[in-house]
């Protein structure tokens, strides 16, 4: 009874890790198909959110602020597939998307770089060396995309409660040690984890709807009672608070929704 | 012959984590308490070998020359006694200099930040915000001193087969895991694997021995074979080269020895310019 | 003309340096004062001596000895006194009970600061509206507006009144008498009630319509509706198993109810516990919420909802403890300050339920929201508790609860001292300043309120705030900039009739106070039209007269405080006082200067 996420740089075997460890554990094996199911949910091209997630935003985006937009879009998606439990999901950021739930298992695989390129080279049929520089690149993307996103660096491994490097340590042996863990007292699905689940089900719906009016908004929802914290004065929080109105209605799960527009944003706030 | 390699941000919580492990697997456990013994083969007191351990050189305090030499002996120490037996080995860096020897488990823990706070400012009650800091400051000054030490990142986890975050996961937990990982065929001594060990503890003597008249050294050992590759000058060199043959052919089991002199380019612009 | 001294341009750019600091505020408008009081001396441009005069001036003592004896009046309850037999006089008429309470307020605030008086009237107006059922934004913006109006009333009414025969001292110009100003004000009183009278349909906001669907809540309904009721409930015996402890705090966030009372075990009862008392099992608990939360919290976490209150009857009954509004008062400690920060819960023992602020409410997370003058905060707690932060006046409790504090037995007294100082004005012709600090001290000697009580209430800003410019006049005038100024400009407008003269003065001043204090406008623009006036022919003292009255025209934004104080309980917004304010302030230009073309 837990969710899990895996982490993992390209061609270092997370996939198959993931997919092992729901096999083992008879989870549900979600990645990709979240950025379906938001493209689905908020009519947005497929296209943009795969580059969303998967591109550092350029100095132009940055100013726009579309990049955060789809990925409230993803990760709104991302938790109300997670929300009933028992998922391993990997792909980008699953870690940083799910902040906060406490029976997420965050495991990041890595494995060497040499043992990498090698992969890559073999299966896009380019020299050893051209395909060392294009994973460093890719690494050095994907740095640059946590960075700028939120502030950390997705090697460093307290993020993680479990990393594990595929290099002497095979496949098998990863998956044995990820099922392992997941089975640990400490992971399982309470019904108070399940409620913080349930608020950021709530709290990343809101801010998905009102991310593209509002790029400036937190929001927080504790037992169903949201706050959307707006840092940009009295005016723009009357705006909110006739935008909200609708969304009582036609999002599952609020009691109330209070609109302040001082101070800090609440801690814990998405 | 087994060998865990345990890396920790808290030397209390690796201490724990590495006394379980060898009680559960009958292993012997070694850590800064073999720094007595060094003491006594080596004669530098205790102290210095434990401050070059935790310590980065710097102008006022120890010099790097002394660091590098204490750590040899250290190093020279723990592979000896890795040869002889099944160990689990905590907080004496053994993590940074057995990386490319493929039996040994190295694996790292993380402490809770918590935890972690408490033991870094002991009676001090600090808030969120300055615990973080009080650990990144931590965590940098482990990275400076490995990189000046080792030239290795300990706190980069591609340096590790594992890393486990006691942030959630219990200790007994983590020790169930680590027990069971050194398990696989991987992690058990082959003979090329403990030839690496050996070389690397005759690489280890001979630093001992160099470092104190040639810092800058650096030694590799293949068998009974040991390459030098130093730095030095024009005439210096012939010298040099006859003084390190001489000292490392001493050790027992060494046949050959192969120096190699790089210009040593920065002196020789200096002294050009006088 | 006078050529363009380098003394002048340095005057001017230190009158540019403040105009400017008192716009951004960056820091507090009093200690721009301060810093202009020590920078005019080191400098050169003043005496050190004529540098600190401001603060032994006529005007300055005045103050001290008006706020003294406000504090007298409202100690003594002398203002609750004069409602009832008001609102007997007045009916049921909504109309009549404005008219009332409007003259009332401008009387009081003809010998009181404007914002004392508004305050001192606060709870009274609510408490009228409410038994009345009169929308309280009908009533507190005439009262509030009657109040600024009434310092027009007496030369001491208002600080730029007060300070205006020190601005005329170095121009030898024949002081004002204590009523010479109150034909003009009474004439502005009278018409400002009438326009509300007339109009106030129009310009008030009417609630419902036009301001949306929160803020119609929050004036229809009352607070019993908009926090609910008080329930009381029983923890399950299993409720702190096999969970982390759940907390007072928690369950506010969670379901938005508030613990007033709890048991701890085996029978203690505590009330109005702190957010971080944790809920034992198999214990009693007592919160205010609304029904729907309550419930939804029983069912969640397994508690009994009783049908009645039962264990805490006595100590949750009207006469022991109950809800107040509390608004925060211009100059208050508290303003910027959050809930947590100031520790409202531990300071005063009482549980925050929410604030209102401009029309909608909030109930959630409000310990983190900085509060601003004119926030209303409920605050939940036991009426001896609640009597400890009526006496603190951090807040202004707009439910006064009755208790020792108020002296009533003196309220005759203290009306005497007040009359006497007037018949030492009238009669005897004696100065300002010496007749209303006898006043003061009479008050003090016989009790009405200790010198300790006298001391805390005077309000240190507003005396630094004059101290500090009224040398920044003198400098002005001495260096001959005032008089340089006043030529350049009537030389770009030309020759123009006294009475154009003084609407432009009048136009200027309104402008003036509404960006910069009214005390900086008056010091800077008196000697400026009193230079103004000599050259073009005018009258130099109606100039000066038209700067001190017109520096009270403050309507349209609720920057003056007492439209500040008004804005949280009446639940105005801005626009309101846009609507409202341009009205009465044309009204105000028109009629004072057809006043003083009048009378002088």
């Amino acid at each position: 009874m837990c969710i899990i996420t895996i982490s993992r740089g390209s061609y270092s075997s997370g996939k198959e890790v993931a997919e092992k460890v729901a096999a083992c554990l008879h989870y549900d094996c979600v990645s990709r198909d979240i950025l379906l199911e938001a493209s689905d949910r908020y009519e947005v091209d497929e296209i943009k959110l795969v580059k969303a997630i998967h591109d550092a935003p350029s100095i132009l985006e940055r100013r726009g602020r579309k990049k955060e937009t789809y990925i409230a879009y993803i990760r709104s998606a991302l938790v109300s597939r997670v929300r009933s439990d028992n998922v391993v999901y990997h792909g980008l950021a699953g870690h940083l998307l799910l902040r906060g739930i406490p029976h997420v298992v965050k495991v990041r695989i890595i494995a060497d770089i040499d043992r990498r390129s090698a992969m890559e080279a073999q299966r896009e049929g380019i020299t050893l060396e051209k395909a060392r520089s294009a994973i460093i690149a890719d690494d050095e993307q994907r740095r640059k995309w946590t960075q700028s996103l939120y502030g950390v660096d997705p090697w460093d491994s307290s993020l993680y409660d479990l990393v594990v490097k595929v290099d002497r340590l095979s496949i098998a042996d990863a998956v044995d040690i990820v099922c392992d863990a997941a089975k640990r007292e400490a992971f399982k699905t309470t019904p108070a984890s399940q409620q913080k689940m349930e608020d950021l089900v709530t709290a990343c719906a809101v801010k998905a709807a009102l991310i593209e009016e509002f790029p400036e908004v937190m929001v927080l929802s504790e037992y169903g009672n949201v706050i959307i914290h707006s840092a940009s004065g009295g005016r723009h929080a009357q705006k909110i608070r006739k935008a909200v109105g609708a969304l009582e209605t036609t999002i599952g799960g609020i009691n109330s929704i209070e609109v302040h527009a001082d101070g800090n944003a609440p801690p814990g706030s998405v | 012959m087994t060998i865990i390699a345990i890396s920790s941000d808290s030397y209390r919580m690796g201490r724990e984590i590495g006394e379980k492990i060898s009680k559960r697997l009958g292993y012997r456990y070694l850590d800064r308490e073999i720094l007595k013994e060094i003491s006594a083969g080596s004669g530098i007191s205790e102290g210095k070998l434990l401050k070059a351990l935790e310590k980065t050189p710097s102008a006022l305090g120890m010099s790097a020359r002394d660091q590098a030499v204490y750590l040899a002996h250290i190093e020279k120490k723990v592979i000896g006694e890795f040869l002889k037996d099944n160990v689990v080995c905590h907080g004496l860096a053994a993590h940074l200099y057995v990386l490319g020897v493929s039996h040994v488990l190295k694996v790292r823990v993380l402490s809770n930040p918590e935890v972690l706070g408490k033991e870094l400012a002991p009676g001090k009650d600090l808030s969120g915000d300055a615990m973080e800091k009080l650990i990144g400051r931590n965590e940098n000054a482990r990275k400076r001193w490995s990189l000046k030490a080792f030239s290795l990142d300990e706190t980069d986890p591609s340096n590790y087969d594992m890393v486990i975050s006691l942030n959630k996961i219990e200790i007994n937990e983590a020790v169930k895991s680590i027990a069971e990982a050194v398990g696989y065929k991987k992690f058990k001594a082959m003979s090329y694997s403990l030839k690496c060990l050996k070389d690397e503890e005759t690489a280890a003597e001979a630093r001992t021995i160099l470092f104190p008249r040639f810092p800058d050294a650096q030694v590799r050992a293949n068998g009974p074979t040991v390459v030098v590759i130093t730095k030095g000058m024009k005439r210096e060199k012939q010298k040099k080269a006859l003084i390190i043959k001489e000292m490392v052919g001493k050790i027992p089991g060494v046949n050959f020895v192969e120096v190699h002199i790089v210009n040593d380019i920065l002196r020789q612009a200096a002294e050009s310019l006088r | 003309m006078k050529p363009l001294t380098l003394e002048m341009i340095m005057v001017m750019s230190i009158i540019g340096i403040a105009v400017f600091l008192f716009i951004v505020e960056w820091v507090r408008v009093d200690v721009v004062a301060i810093l202009v009081m020590v920078g005019l001396p080191l400098l050169g441009l003043v005496t050190p001596k004529e540098a600190f005069i401001g603060l032994s001036s006529n005007a300055v003592v005045s103050i001290i000895a008006v706020i003294i004896i406000g504090a007298g009046l409202d100690r003594t309850g002398v203002v609750n006194r004069m409602v009832t037999p008001l609102l007997r006089i007045a009916g049921n008429s909504a109309s009549r009970i404005i008219i009332a309470i409007c003259l009332a307020v401008a009387v009081i605030s003809s010998f009181m600061q404007n914002v004392g008086a508004a305050a001192l009237f606060l709870p009274a107006v609510q408490r009228v509206s409410r038994t009345l059922k009169i929308p309280i934004s009908r009533l507190l913006m005439p009262i509030g507006f009657s109040a600024i109006l009434g310092g027009t009333v007496t030369l001491v009414g208002s600080s730029p009144l007060i300070l205006l025969n020190d601005l005329l001292v170095p121009f030898n110009l024949k002081p004002f008498g204590l009523f010479d100003v109150t034909p003009i004000g009474l004439a502005l009183v009278g018409s400002g009630i009438a326009i509300f009278i007339i109009l106030g349909r129009f310009i008030l906001p009417r609630g419902e319509s036009e301001s949306g669907e929160t803020a119609s809540l929050a004036k229809s309904e009352d607070i019993s509706q908009m926090i609910g009721e008080t329930f009381e409930l029983h923890t399950p015996a299993d409720f702190t198993l096999y969970r982390d402890p759940v907390m007072v705090g928690d369950l506010r966030r969670r379901y938005l109810v508030n613990v007033v009372s709890l048991v701890a075990p085996p029978d203690f009862k505590i009330l109005n516990p702190e957010p971080d008392v944790e809920i034992r099992s198999d214990v009693d608990i007592a919160l205010c919420g609304k029904e729907k939360d309550v419930r939804r919290m029983a069912e969640a976490e397994g508690m009994l909802l009783k049908d009645h209150v039962e264990v805490f009857k006595e100590e949750l009954a009207e006469h022991s403890s109950g809800t107040v509004e509390a608004v925060v008062p211009p100059r208050s400690p508290i303003v910027g300050k959050t809930i947590n920060e100031y520790d409202i819960h531990r300071r005063f023992g009482a549980t925050p339920l929410a604030i209102y602020r401009e029309g909608d409410i909030y109930r959630s997370d409000i310990g983190d929201m900085a509060l601003r003058v004119g926030d209303a905060l409920l605050l939940h707690g036991s009426w001896k508790r609640l009597q400890g932060l009526q006496k603190d006046r951090t807040l202004l409790l707009t439910t006064p609860i009755d208790g020792e504090l108020m002296r009533p037995e003196k309220a005759i007294l203290a009306t005497a001292w007040l009359a006497a100082s007037l018949v030492m004005i009238l009669v005897f012709k004696i100065q300002l300043s010496v007749c209303l600090m006898a006043g003061a001290i009479g008050m003090i000697v016989t009790k009405v309120l200790s010198i300790d009580e006298a001391y805390q209430s005077v309000d240190w800003r507003t005396i630094f705030l004059l101290g500090g410019l009224i040398p920044l006049g003198i400098a002005t005038e001495k260096t001959g900039t005032a008089a340089w100024i006043a030529h350049a400009v009537l030389g770009a407008i030309g020759t123009v009739s006294p009475i154009v003269l003084l609407a432009v003065i009048g136009v200027l001043a309104t402008v003036f106070t509404l960006v910069i204090s009214n005390v900086g406008a008056t010091v800077l623009l008196v000697p400026l039209v009193v230079n103004m006036a000599i050259a073009a022919n005018g009258d130099p003292r109606m100039a000066a007269l038209v700067v001190g009255l017109a520096t009270s025209n403050s309507f349209i934004l609720p920057t003056h405080q007492v439209n500040a104080l008004y804005m949280g309980p009446g639940h105005y917004r801005s626009v309101d006082f846009m609507k409202a304010g341009t009205v009465v302030s044309a009204m105000f230009l028109v009629v004072m200067i057809a006043m003083i073309y009048l009378f002088y």
